[in-house]
C-alpha cells in the first residue's frame, strides 16, 4: 500500500468512527430528554388539584396514598351532610319501616270491606229495563186511573147538580174510553222512561261502589313490599374519585415510560452500533487500483490450464518436471 | 471415602399423611354439615310448631274455636314448610304471616263452597225458567174477553134498541175485530213487563244470596236453601198477584167504542130509528122514561 492511500484510507475511518461518536451523543441526549420530561409528567400526574371551592386534592408520595383537603366551608358543609346521612339511615329509615308497616296493617284490614264491596258490586246489578218498565208502567197506569176517576167524580157531581143524573152512565163510559185510549201512551211513556232510568241507576251503582273499590284496592297494593332501603353512598363516591385519579396518574406514567423506553431504545442502538469501516473499505479500494508488481506467471493465460505446466520455468531447483509426471 | 447416601423418601408416607388429613377434613365437614341440618330441621319444626300455636291463638281472637279447625290449621302449615328448602337459615320467616294467611285460605275456601251451593240452587237464567214468558196468557186472555165483552154489549145494546141492524151490528163488531190485535199486544207488553219484574225479584234473592255467600266469615251459619224457600214464596206471590197486577196497568176501555154507531150506521145505511145515547152509553135496561131522558143528553 503506498502512503498516499493509507493516508486516505485512515481518514476515512477516522471520519466513520467521528459520525457515529456525534449519532451516539445525540440518542443520548434525546434520553436524557425524554427522561426529563417523564418527570416532569409524573410530577403534573400527582400534582395536587384545587377546584373553585377550595378544596384541595394532592398525592402524598411518602405513604403513597391522595388526600383531599377540604375548605372549612366544604369540609362544613361535608359534616352537615355526613350527620343527615347517619340520620337518615337510623331515624328516617326506621320511621319508614314502622309506617310500611302501619300501611301493611291497613292493608290488610282492607281485604274484607274491599271483598264486601265487590260482591255486592257484582252481585246486584242494575235492574233488567223489563222490570224497571213495569214498574214506571204500573206507576203511571195507578196515576192516570187516579187522575181519570177523580175528573170522572167531580163531572158527575157536577151533572147531578146540574139535575142531568140521567147522563152518569155516558160520564162513565166517556171517562173509561179516555182511560183505555191513555194505555197505549203509558207504555210508550214507560219505555222511554225506564231506559233513561236503567241508565241512571246504573251510573249510580257504579259511582257508589267503584270509586271505594278503586281505593281499597289502592289501599291493598300499598301494602306490599317493603321499606324503602337507605344505603350509603359514601364508598361509591370515594371509589369514584379514586378511580379517577388512580387513571389519570397512570396514564401520566404510561405516557412517560413509553416517551423514556424509546429514548432508550434509540440510545441504546447508537451505542451498540459497530464502527463505520465504509470509509476504510473505500480506502482499500482505492488502495487495489494501483497495479501490483508483476507475477511470474502473469503471462500464462488462464485458459490454457492444461498447458500450464509446460510454461513452467523448467530447470530451476524448485522444480523438476519429472518429478511431477505421472 | 464413600458418597453419602440418597436422603429417605418420605413422600409416600407424606401422601397418607396428606390423604388422612383430606379424610379427616371431609368426615368432619359431612359432620359439620350433617348437624347443621339437623339443627335447621329442628328450628323449622319448633317454628312450625310457634306457628301451630300464634294460630289458634289468632282464631280464638276472631271467636273460634281452634280445635274445630285444628286439621285445616295443621294441613296449611305442612304446606308451607313443604315449600322451604332444608337448608333455609330463616324458616320463621315463612311463617310470619300464616295466621292470617291461614285464616283467610280457609275464608276463602268456606265463601266459594257456599258460593258454589248458591249456584247451583239458583241455576244460570233459573229465573227465566221458574217465571216463563207465556204465564201471563191466561190473564191477557181473560182481560181481552171482558173488554171485547164489553164493546160486545154496546153493540147488542144499540141493536136491541132498534139504533143499529144487524148488518150494521155485524160492521160494528168488524170494527172490534181490526182493534184486537192491537189490544192483545197493548196486553202482552203489559204482561211481559209485569213477567220481567217478577223475574226481577227472583234475581235479586238470587244476587242477595250470592253476595251473603261471598261475604260470609268463616263460622257464620249460611243455608243455601233458605234462599231457596224466600225464591219460592217470592214466586208464589208473584203468581199470586199477576193477574192484579196486570190488570191494574189496564184502565178503562181499551176497545174504542165511541164510534161503533157510526161505522155500524154507516155499514147498514139510512135508517129511521131515531139515535138513543143510552144505547150508546151500553145501558142494558129499557124503561119507560127513554122517550123523556132524551131531551137531556148532553152529547
Amino acid at each position: 500500500m503506498d502512503p498516499v492511500s493509507g493516508a486516505l484510507g485512515g481518514a476515512q475511518l477516522l471520519l466513520s468512527i467521528q459520525n457515529m461518536m456525534n449519532s451516539s451523543s445525540a440518542a443520548a441526549q434525546n434520553l436524557q430528554f425524554q427522561r426529563e420530561q417523564a418527570r416532569k409528567q409524573e410530577r403534573l400526574g400527582q400534582a395536587a388539584r384545587t377546584d373553585a371551592y377550595g378544596n384541595k386534592q394532592y398525592y402524598d408520595s411518602a405513604t403513597n396514598t391522595w388526600k383531599t383537603e377540604l375548605s372549612p366551608m366544604q369540609a362544613a358543609i361535608s359534616k352537615a351532610g355526613e350527620t343527615e346521612q347517619f340520620r337518615s339511615l337510623t331515624e328516617d329509615a326506621q320511621r319508614n319501616r314502622q309506617q310500611r308497616t302501619r300501611q301493611s296493617q291497613r292493608a290488610e284490614d282492607a281485604v274484607v270491606p274491599y271483598n264486601k264491596a265487590m260482591q255486592e258490586f257484582l252481585n246486584n246489578p242494575t235492574a233488567s229495563e223489563g222490570s224497571i218498565r213495569n214498574e214506571i208502567g204500573t206507576l203511571t197506569a195507578l196515576a192516570n186511573q187516579n187522575r181519570d176517576k177523580g175528573n170522572q167524580a167531580n163531572v158527575i157531581r157536577q151533572a147531578l147538580r146540574m139535575g142531568k143524573g140521567g147522563s152518569v152512565q155516558n160520564i162513565i163510559k166517556a171517562s173509561d174510553d179516555r182511560s183505555g185510549r191513555g194505555v197505549a201512551d203509558a207504555l210508550l211513556s214507560a219505555r222511554g222512561q225506564a231506559l233513561q232510568e236503567r241508565g241512571s241507576r246504573e251510573q249510580q251503582r257504579q259511582s257508589a261502589y267503584l270509586p271505594i273499590i278503586q281505593q281499597l284496592s289502592n289501599t291493598i297494593d300499598a301494602g306490599g313490599g317493603s321499606a324503602a332501603t337507605r344505603f350509603s353512598d359514601i364508598s361509591s363516591q370515594l371509589g369514584n374519585v379514586q378511580n379517577q385519579q388512580a387513571s389519570q396518574m397512570l396514564s401520566a406514567i404510561q405516557g412517560a415510560n413509553t416517551n423514556v423506553n424509546n429514548a432508550s431504545r434509540t440510545a441504546i442502538a447508537a451505542n451498540s452500533k459497530q464502527p463505520d469501516f465504509s470509509g476504510l473499505f473505500k480506502a482499500l479500494q482505492l488502495q487495489a487500483k494501483v497495479k501490483p508488481e508483476k507475477q511470474w506467471d502473469d503471462k500464462i493465460p488462464y485458459s490454457t490450464t492444461p498447458d500450464y505446466m509446460d510454461n513452467m520455468p523448467y530447470g530451476t531447483d524448485r522444480y523438476n518436471k519429472d518429478d511431477y509426471l505421472f | 471415602m464413600s458418597a453419602p447416601d440418597a436422603p429417605q423418601d418420605n413422600s409416600f408416607a407424606v401422601a397418607q399423611l396428606e390423604g388422612q388429613r383430606a379424610d379427616a377434613a371431609r368426615l368432619q365437614d359431612k359432620a359439620d354439615a350433617e348437624t347443621k341440618k339437623q339443627e335447621l330441621a329442628g328450628l323449622r319444626t319448633s317454628s312450625a310448631d310457634a306457628a301451630r300455636n300464634s294460630s289458634a291463638q289468632y282464631f280464638q281472637s276472631l271467636g273460634l274455636d281452634p280445635s274445630g279447625y285444628s286439621g285445616d290449621i295443621d294441613r296449611e302449615i305442612s304446606s308451607i314448610m313443604s315449600g322451604i328448602a332444608p337448608s333455609d337459615e330463616n324458616p320463621g320467616s315463612y311463617f310470619k304471616s300464616a295466621p292470617q294467611d291461614i285464616y283467610g285460605n280457609l275464608n276463602r275456601s268456606y265463601q266459594t263452597k257456599n258460593q258454589s251451593s248458591v249456584d247451583q240452587l239458583f241455576s244460570p237464567n233459573f229465573e227465566t225458567s221458574r217465571i216463563q214468558m207465556t204465564m201471563d196468557d191466561p190473564y191477557i186472555n181473560d182481560i181481552l174477553s171482558e173488554q171485547r165483552m164489553t164493546a160486545d154489549n154496546i153493540i147488542e145494546n144499540m141493536l136491541k134498541r132498534g139504533v143499529i141492524t144487524g148488518t150494521g151490528a155485524a160492521g160494528a163488531r168488524g170494527d172490534l175485530d181490526r182493534q184486537a190485535p192491537g189490544i192483545r199486544t197493548q196486553l202482552n207488553t203489559i204482561g211481559d213487563t209485569a213477567l220481567a219484574g217478577g223475574q226481577q225479584k227472583l234475581r235479586d234473592v238470587a244476587n242477595k244470596a250470592r253476595t251473603d255467600a261471598g261475604t260470609l266469615k268463616l263460622g257464620q251459619q249460611f243455608d243455601p236453601n233458605s234462599y231457596g224457600g224466600n225464591a219460592d214464596q217470592v214466586f208464589n206471590d208473584f203468581v199470586a198477584s199477576l193477574g192484579d197486577q196486570i190488570r191494574s196497568n189496564v184502565s178503562g176501555n181499551l176497545f174504542q167504542t165511541g164510534g161503533l154507531a157510526a161505522t155500524a150506521g154507516a155499514t147498514q145505511g139510512a135508517g129511521n130509528t131515531a139515535y138513543n145515547p143510552q144505547a150508546a152509553a151500553g145501558v142494558i135496561e129499557d124503561d119507560d122514561e127513554d122517550a123523556t131522558s132524551n131531551k137531556e143528553s148532553i152529547f
